[in-house]
């Protein structure tokens, strides 16, 4: 089990309890249930790289105590 | 900046819901090994003994463990050992509060002997007491306490309705303001009999109750009145306070009660409406019967008209069939030499023969004469342009032709007359075209490629290719017929250029007044006046 924490920049920072085999779909979609906003308004960013739905956690190298930066669309 | 995490749990449900599998909740393992190993596996670190491993796979000397870290180890170990000492300790108070507690209210709950009272009065105030009333009246019922006892091990809590428990009672939290010091604890049932009692005293007296019928309520209290109470408790509360609850219900429920028989009042009524409407009807069967009987006397009319007027229609196409047969017979056939006008013969008028290649004549290179299928021997008009067929001649033809193509009767007999007529029609149109043309399509014709001869165990491309080579062999045809014809062109040609006023002018003035003309410039005045002159000169 991993913790990955996402920033919006807006006021929200939410911790969220994952594995490193999910999907980043499947990331959006437990951080949707735990934010509220759809999971396909959800754009995850590391820099200039957004991440695609069809790709885990690990293929990105996103590990425990990993940022992400939250976007909406 | 709100920062927000859920629990594993809560994690796993989400996990549930979306269908994903659930994170594994970490185990618990022995605290020496496992904790820094796992932490080191997390950070994507080894841990030393894995290391240690590692380096003695390559023959290295195996890392030193650091002393402080089992230190470390033993005062943690220490520390939780001391928490879990002060958890038990705090459980075993709270055990032992709970059955003094208990213990006490046990006490408290058990009857009052005679002999208990008499240990707790004086010798001096027994003796004093001992013939009067009231003291045997207070050794036998013990005196119920007015306010609210406190014990010693609930603090601050006031305990109501302790009196009456049997054995276990549930005590709830009585509602009061925050500023109060202390909680108050009441019982339920308590509280209810409490209230019918004091409602059933009020009402039995009709008035109001006096703080000295308070003093002497519990003296009252007789046994006659305690089981109209307990049957009452038994009854939902809500009908005793006929005071409060019953006005409001009754108003409501009147209310309610009206409605619902004045709709249904208004349904019977319109149910009852509607059956009577439907009676009335259905006792007037003759204006339904007389109302069918039109419908269907009209249908009737409608069907015999239309019947008749098929018939008729049907005897007048007999009859033109039979016209039509008159017409047909070579007898009653008009045979005067009047032209008649008719599109359809117009129309046949203008089909050419149909020309059928022979093979015999492809070998020769001799062009098939149009074949004429009844046989009938034709002129040979068409080898001679020169001779020009008088019309009489050809009406002659005409009649003859349609005597025997209409003689027989049928489709087949009117073909043929068709096909004499296009014949005709090509003898008649001779002077139109000229017979080289003819020839050329002729040749073209021939060359046509031919189709599904011997192309049916061919391959598709084979096919292709059969096609392609045809469609050269045409063109190149096509192309030698054109040459053939084009050799006698030589046409006289002579450019002849004029200016806007309609003079000739030579090839240079020409290109000059294009090109001035193009690009939108003009001579000057002077010039265009000597030009002027020049010409008119």
């Amino acid at each position: 089990m991993i913790q990955v924490e996402c920033n919006d920049r807006l006021g929200k920072r939410i911790k969220v309890k994952c594995l490193p085999e999910d999907t980043i779909g499947d990331f959006k979609k437990l951080l949707s249930l735990q934010i509220g906003t759809s999971h396909e308004k959800i754009i995850l960013k590391k820099g200039y790289t957004v991440f695609k739905d069809h790709i885990t956690l690990e293929d990105y190298e996103i590990h425990d105590g990993s940022n992400l930066e939250l976007y909406y669309s | 900046m709100d920062e927000s995490s859920i629990s594993l749990e809560e994690t796993n449900r989400l996990r549930a819901q979306l269908g994903l599998k659930p994170i594994p909740v970490p185990v618990p393992l022995p605290v020496q090994s496992s904790t820094p190993a796992t932490a080191s596996q997390a950070k994507g670190e080894l841990s030393v003994d894995e290391t240690n491993k590692l380096r003695i796979s390559l023959g290295l000397r195996p890392l030193e463990r650091p002393e402080i870290s089992r230190e470390d180890q033993e005062t943690m170990n220490q520390r939780e050992f001391e928490l879990k000492k002060q958890q038990e300790q705090k459980a075993q108070q709270v055990l032992e509060r709970v059955e003094n507690t208990r213990q006490r209210l046990e006490q408290k709950k058990r009857p009052v002997s005679v002999l208990d009272f008499g240990e707790e009065v004086d010798e001096d105030d027994w003796l004093n007491k001992l013939g009067k009333n009231v003291v045997s009246k207070k050794a036998v019922k013990m005196p119920r306490p007015k306010k609210p006892v406190e014990t010693d091990d609930l603090e601050g809590v006031i305990i109501h309705g302790d009196r009456d428990g049997d054995g276990d009672v549930v005590m709830t939290l009585k509602d009061g303001s925050i500023f109060d010091d202390g909680d108050e604890l009441t019982n339920d049932a308590f509280e209810t009999k409490k209230k019918v009692e004091k409602y059933l005293k009020a009402k039995k007296r009709g008035r109001d109750l006096d703080d000295d019928d308070e003093d002497d309520e519990d003296k009252e209290f007789s046994d006659r009145a305690l089981e109209k109470t307990r049957n009452l408790v038994h009854e939902p509360i809500g009908d005793l306070f006929e005071d409060s609850v019953e006005q409001e219900k009754s108003d409501y429920q009147t209310f309610k009660i009206k409605k619902a028989k004045k709709k249904k009042e208004n349904r019977r009524s319109k149910t009852v409406d509607v059956d009577d409407e439907l009676v009335e009807q259905l006792k007037e069967p003759t204006r339904v019967e007389l109302q069918s009987a039109d419908v269907v006397e009209d249908d009737e009319e409608l069907e015999r008209f239309l019947s008749l007027e098929r018939r008729k229609r049907l005897k007048k196409q007999v009859v033109s069939v039979e016209d039509v047969k008159e017409a047909d017979n070579p007898e009653t056939m008009d045979t005067s030499e009047s032209f008649v006008v008719d599109e359809t013969l117009d129309f046949l008028s203008g089909f050419r023969p149909v020309v059928k290649a022979e093979a015999k004549d492809l070998g020769n290179k001799e062009i098939s004469k149009p074949e004429v299928s009844n046989g009938a021997d034709v002129p040979e008009t068409a080898n001679s342009p020169d001779v020009t067929t008088p019309t009489s001649s050809i009406l002659n033809k005409l009649k003859k032709s349609e005597t025997e193509a209409f003689g027989s009767g049928g489709i087949g007999s009117a073909l043929k007359f068709l096909e004499q007529r296009s014949e005709i029609s090509t003898t008649a149109s001779h002077n139109r075209r000229s017979r080289e043309q003819r020839d050329a399509e002729m040749e073209l014709v021939k060359l046509q490629p031919v189709e599904a001869a011997g192309t049916e165990g061919l391959t598709r491309k084979e096919r292709e290719k059969l096609a392609e080579e045809q469609r050269e062999q045409f063109l190149k045809a096509n192309a030698k017929i054109q040459e053939k014809r084009m050799a006698n062109y030589n046409p006289e040609i002579k450019i002849v250029y004029r200016d806007d006023k309609g003079r000739e002018l030579d090839t240079k003035a020409a290109y000059k007044f294009a090109a001035q003309k193009f690009h939108g410039k003009a001579p000057g005045k002077n010039k265009v006046d000597r030009r002027n002159r020049a010409a008119d000169n």
